[in-house]
């Protein structure tokens, strides 16, 4: 055992030498899982991001104005641009209009603003809207956006949520007027102010508040762990992705010391050649607990929690590290050359980790990608990590997954302890 | 120049050659264009199937309704099927949700924090009361009509199901706008006939007006009866029919992202042949070292144009085998694509020259290579959007994963070359300055 450690402690401090090592074990990873948490921390509803919608009122109405309140004031997460007259150029540019700050807003600027995402759409509001609504009559708006991933649905739902309360009104008041029409109430004479006025109270009616209010809650409190939700995922998909990069990386050491005969120098010596191999693989078992460990930790920091159950997030972590060791050891047998495996390594890890829902939750993917996504370990290890973050689980809920990653690491260690050569 | 040729080409036989590096240069980018256009398959091209399905919701629906309606009711019709053994397969939220009734608050959040359950709506017991006007309100006169019916619903979801909670609560949204819809315009509707004539008002209490009700109620939760429609364009000015199609977006992305790696650790590899002393016997031949340098990289701008067009083919072919015809996902603009192509990798092999012209040995050039082209491509949005932040965007702006992604994405959007000539003209100039400084850098140092 001590030769063993001996020259597992050897390998560690060769590893740790190099300060690029480091990074790439520690400093990238953390900047991936804090950006990329931030990414996935909900749809901007609750948190501190910010979204233009440039509003281009061509009608200039007391029903266009009435529209553009009620869209300022639809969401705090949705800048409404131009800004009203009136304000100070620190409060009238959160719309980054500059020089144009103080010139009408044109279809050309709404679009080009929109094609350099400096906003997120434009909603145009056509000349003949406030009568179109007076009437009751058909009006189309035009909202304009690049569609692609850039675009939140954010800016889009808000537009679509004042649109519904304010066509609500206009229902309500036509349907109210047809009706009083049928009963002789209403005539020609005096459709219009009657009209006008059901409108108005079909407004009022509308709110705010609205007249059904949804409140929500979830399993995991928003306020007093901001952000929690995105870093949850990002922190365990970010943390099994690369640890696995670096434990599989580790391939490519085992064959290159093989190439470089290192290994056959350690067989002269009085040491074993499962000391040997034990040693090597400790390293990369080692590495990669270390890795994970501190990657679980700046997730704590940021709000990510694994429930009651520490024991069950440890185990779950040692389960994981030790298939991907596995893995690796595996791997090794299979190149020839240290190139080859680094090759594999990264084609592995760029593969199993999306795969397994590393990047995105397999909820969202089809049947059949859950079923093909759990070959990967890294399904095994997130449906575990799931269920310790957002569901509570416990012990009982994580043994499955933990014994399946037992599984991959008893399978792995047979295939490639069989095949390993030394020379 | 024949000396210039065979360098070039002797570097690029060597480089399509090595397993271990095709693995880099093609198997990597297109195991995960598969992936993605997999696991996202319906939600890209023309397929009317959603990836999503089976969101297992319940209802607990606590409605004791009132005397005209039980809105509560229309949750549970538009979530549960009838007979779950049968579903209609039109029915896109049968399709589309698990949905359950359920009548116990307590078990349906314990299901929700087991993440047996991706959400739960409760709707109280005075949902439908709270909405609607009583037989006393018609009675009384125009004062005792009140239009401000409000109830509020609760719904509870597990933190882990972001995207199905959302989808879940936009459907919600939608049934309960439409309640509202219909109960305002009902309320509306006796508020002003009683105003004009309070009799209407005897009427209604005895039921008179139940039929116009349930007309007006039907009338104004069609869905097409709101006024007021949205059209919604792209920058184009083109109806948009998908919002997202993500082989469109990561295609490219990570087509240029691997591609970097091609071209950097090519332009570097001068580094490595410089410590092997195989760039120091080419020197002593009667070839100029500057002939021997610029050999080099014109060898990886060759190698990384030629993956390019690689992946560029057979990402064509990912895209046209997922949707089951042909699909272009680089746009139809040949000549743009070309110049694009040509752009992105010079700058990247630009910035492999200047790396090799400022660090010293080959290890450093992996290790800082690797660095820059993997925070480059996450800050250019390779693998995910990021979120807005005003010096994220401008940091974006500096990496050329974003220029040529932008460029592709909008040739792909139908955009004329012209509107893609200032990111050929950005990345050419960044290619051609690193490209030249990096050679000098480096020539000088090998004089000294």
């Amino acid at each position: 055992m001590r030769k063993m450690i001996a020259i597992t402690l050897n390998d560690l401090r060769l590893f740790f030498q190099s300060p690029m090592n480091l990074v790439f074990l520690i400093v990238m990873p953390i900047i991936f899982i804090y950006v990329m948490g931030l990414a996935f921390d909900g749809d901007g509803s609750g948190g501190s991001v910010r979204f233009r919608l440039d509003v281009l009122d061509q009608d200039a109405s007391p029903a266009s104005q009435a529209l553009v309140a009620a869209l300022e004031s639809a969401n705090p997460n949705v800048i409404v641009c131009p800004r009203p007259a009136g304000l100070t150029e620190e409060e009238a540019d959160p719309c980054a209009l500059g020089e144009a700050l103080d010139e009408p807003l044109t279809a050309e600027l709404a679009r080009q603003r929109v094609e350099d995402n400096v906003t997120y759409g434009s909603l145009t509001i056509p000349a003949g809207y406030g009568v179109a609504l007076a009437s009751g009559e058909q009006i189309e708006l035009v909202f304009q956006s690049n569609a692609d991933l850039t675009a939140p649905q954010i800016v889009l739902q808000t537009v679509q949520s004042v649109l519904t309360r304010i066509g609500g009104a206009t229902i309500a008041a036509r349907l109210s007027t047809e009706t009083a029409e049928a009963w002789g109430v209403v005539n020609a004479d005096n459709r219009p102010t009657y009209y006008a006025a059901r409108y108005a109270e079909a407004q009022a009616a509308w709110g705010p508040p609205p007249p059904i209010q949804i409140n929500a809650e979830a399993t995991i409190d928003g306020s007093t762990r901001s952000g929690a939700g995105g870093f949850g995922q990002s922190t365990a998909g970010m943390a099994c992705m690369f640890v696995m990069q670096t434990v599989l990386g580790m391939a490519a050491i085992l064959v290159e010391e093989r190439q470089n005969r290192t290994l056959q120098r350690l067989l002269v010596m009085p040491v074993s050649r499962a000391q040997i191999l034990g040693g090597k693989l400790l390293r990369g078992f080692g590495i990669g607990l270390f890795q994970f460990s501190i990657l679980l930790v700046f997730g704590h920091f940021l709000g990510v929690t694994f429930g009651d159950n520490l024991p069950a997030a440890i185990l779950v972590v040692l389960a994981y590290v030790l298939a991907v060791t596995a893995i690796s050891m595996a791997l090794a047998t299979l190149a020839r050359t240290a190139p080859q495996a680094d090759g594999i390594a990264l084609l592995a890890a760029l593969s199993l980790a999306p795969l397994g829902g590393a990047w995105w939750p397999l909820s969202i993917v089809p049947e059949f990608m859950r079923v093909i996504g759990h070959v990967s370990p890294v399904a095994w290890a997130m449906d575990a990590f799931t269920s310790l973050v957002y569901e509570g689980g416990d012990l009982p809920e994580v043994i499955v997954p933990v014994l399946v990653l037992l599984g991959f690491a008893a399978a792995f260690f047979t295939f490639g302890v069989t095949r390993f050569r030394y020379e | 120049m024949r000396k210039l040729l065979a360098i070039v080409w002797k570097e690029n036989y060597e480089r399509f050659t090595d397993r271990a590096g095709l693995l880099y240069m093609l198997a990597a980018p297109l195991a995960l264009s598969i992936i993605l256009g997999l696991a996202f398959s319906g939600l890209s091209g023309n397929s009317s199937d959603i990836s999503i399905s089976d969101i297992p919701v319940a209802i607990v629906n606590l409605d004791e309704g009132s005397a005209q309606a039980r809105y509560g009711d229309i949750f549970v019709q538009a979530f549960v099927p009838p007979n779950p053994e049968n579903e209609d397969p039109d029915n896109t939220l049968h399709h589309l949700f698990d949905a359950r009734e359920m009548t116990d608050e307590a078990e349906a959040r314990a299901l929700v924090e087991r993440g047996d359950l991706d959400a739960i709506l409760v709707i109280p017991p005075d949902f439908s009361q709270s909405l609607t006007l009583d037989a006393a309100a018609f009675a009384g006169g125009p004062e005792n009509v009140s239009l401000g019916g409000h109830a509020e619903l609760t719904a509870y979801w597990n933190s882990g199901a972001q995207i199905n909670w959302s989808i879940f609560r936009d459907v919600v949204q939608g049934i309960a706008n439409g309640i509202a819809n219909s109960n305002i315009a009902i309320n509306v509707t006796v508020s002003g006939l009683i105003q004009a004539n309070p009799l209407f008002g005897l009427q209604m209490a005895t039921g008179a007006f139940n039929d116009t009700f349930a007309e007006i109620a039907q009338a104004a939760s069609q869905p097409g009866a709101n006024p007021i429609n949205l059209r919604q364009v792209n920058v184009q000015g083109e109806e948009v029919g998908q919002q997202f199609d993500p082989l469109q977006y990561f295609g490219p992305a990570f087509a240029i992202f691997f591609t970097g790696f091609t071209a950097v650790f090519g332009a570097a590899s001068v580094l490595q042949e410089q410590r092997d002393w195989t760039l120091q016997r080419m020197i002593v031949t009667p070839t100029p070292s500057l002939i021997i340098l610029a050999g080099k990289m014109i060898a990886a701008f060759v190698g990384g144009v030629l993956q390019m067009v690689m992946l560029i083919v057979s990402m064509t072919l990912i895209a046209s085998l997922l949707r089951g015809e042909f699909t272009n996902i680089w746009g139809d603009d040949l000549l743009g694509v070309a110049l694009l192509t040509l752009a992105v990798v010079a700058a990247g092999t630009g910035i492999g020259a200047i790396l090799a012209g400022i660090v010293k040995t080959n290890e450093q050039a992996n290790n800082f290579g690797s660095l820059i082209l993997i925070i480059m491509g996450m800050i250019s949005g390779t693998f995910f959007a990021l979120p807005e932040n005003p010096a994220l965007t401008l940091i974006s702006r500096l990496t050329f994963h974003w220029w040529g992604r932008e460029g592709f994405t909008m040739l792909s959007n139908g955009h004329p070359l012209a509107d893609v000539l200032p990111n050929i003209v950005v990345l050419t100039a960044l290619g051609l300055v690193c490209f030249v400084a990096g050679l000098w850098l480096f020539n000088r140092r090998l004089e000294a």
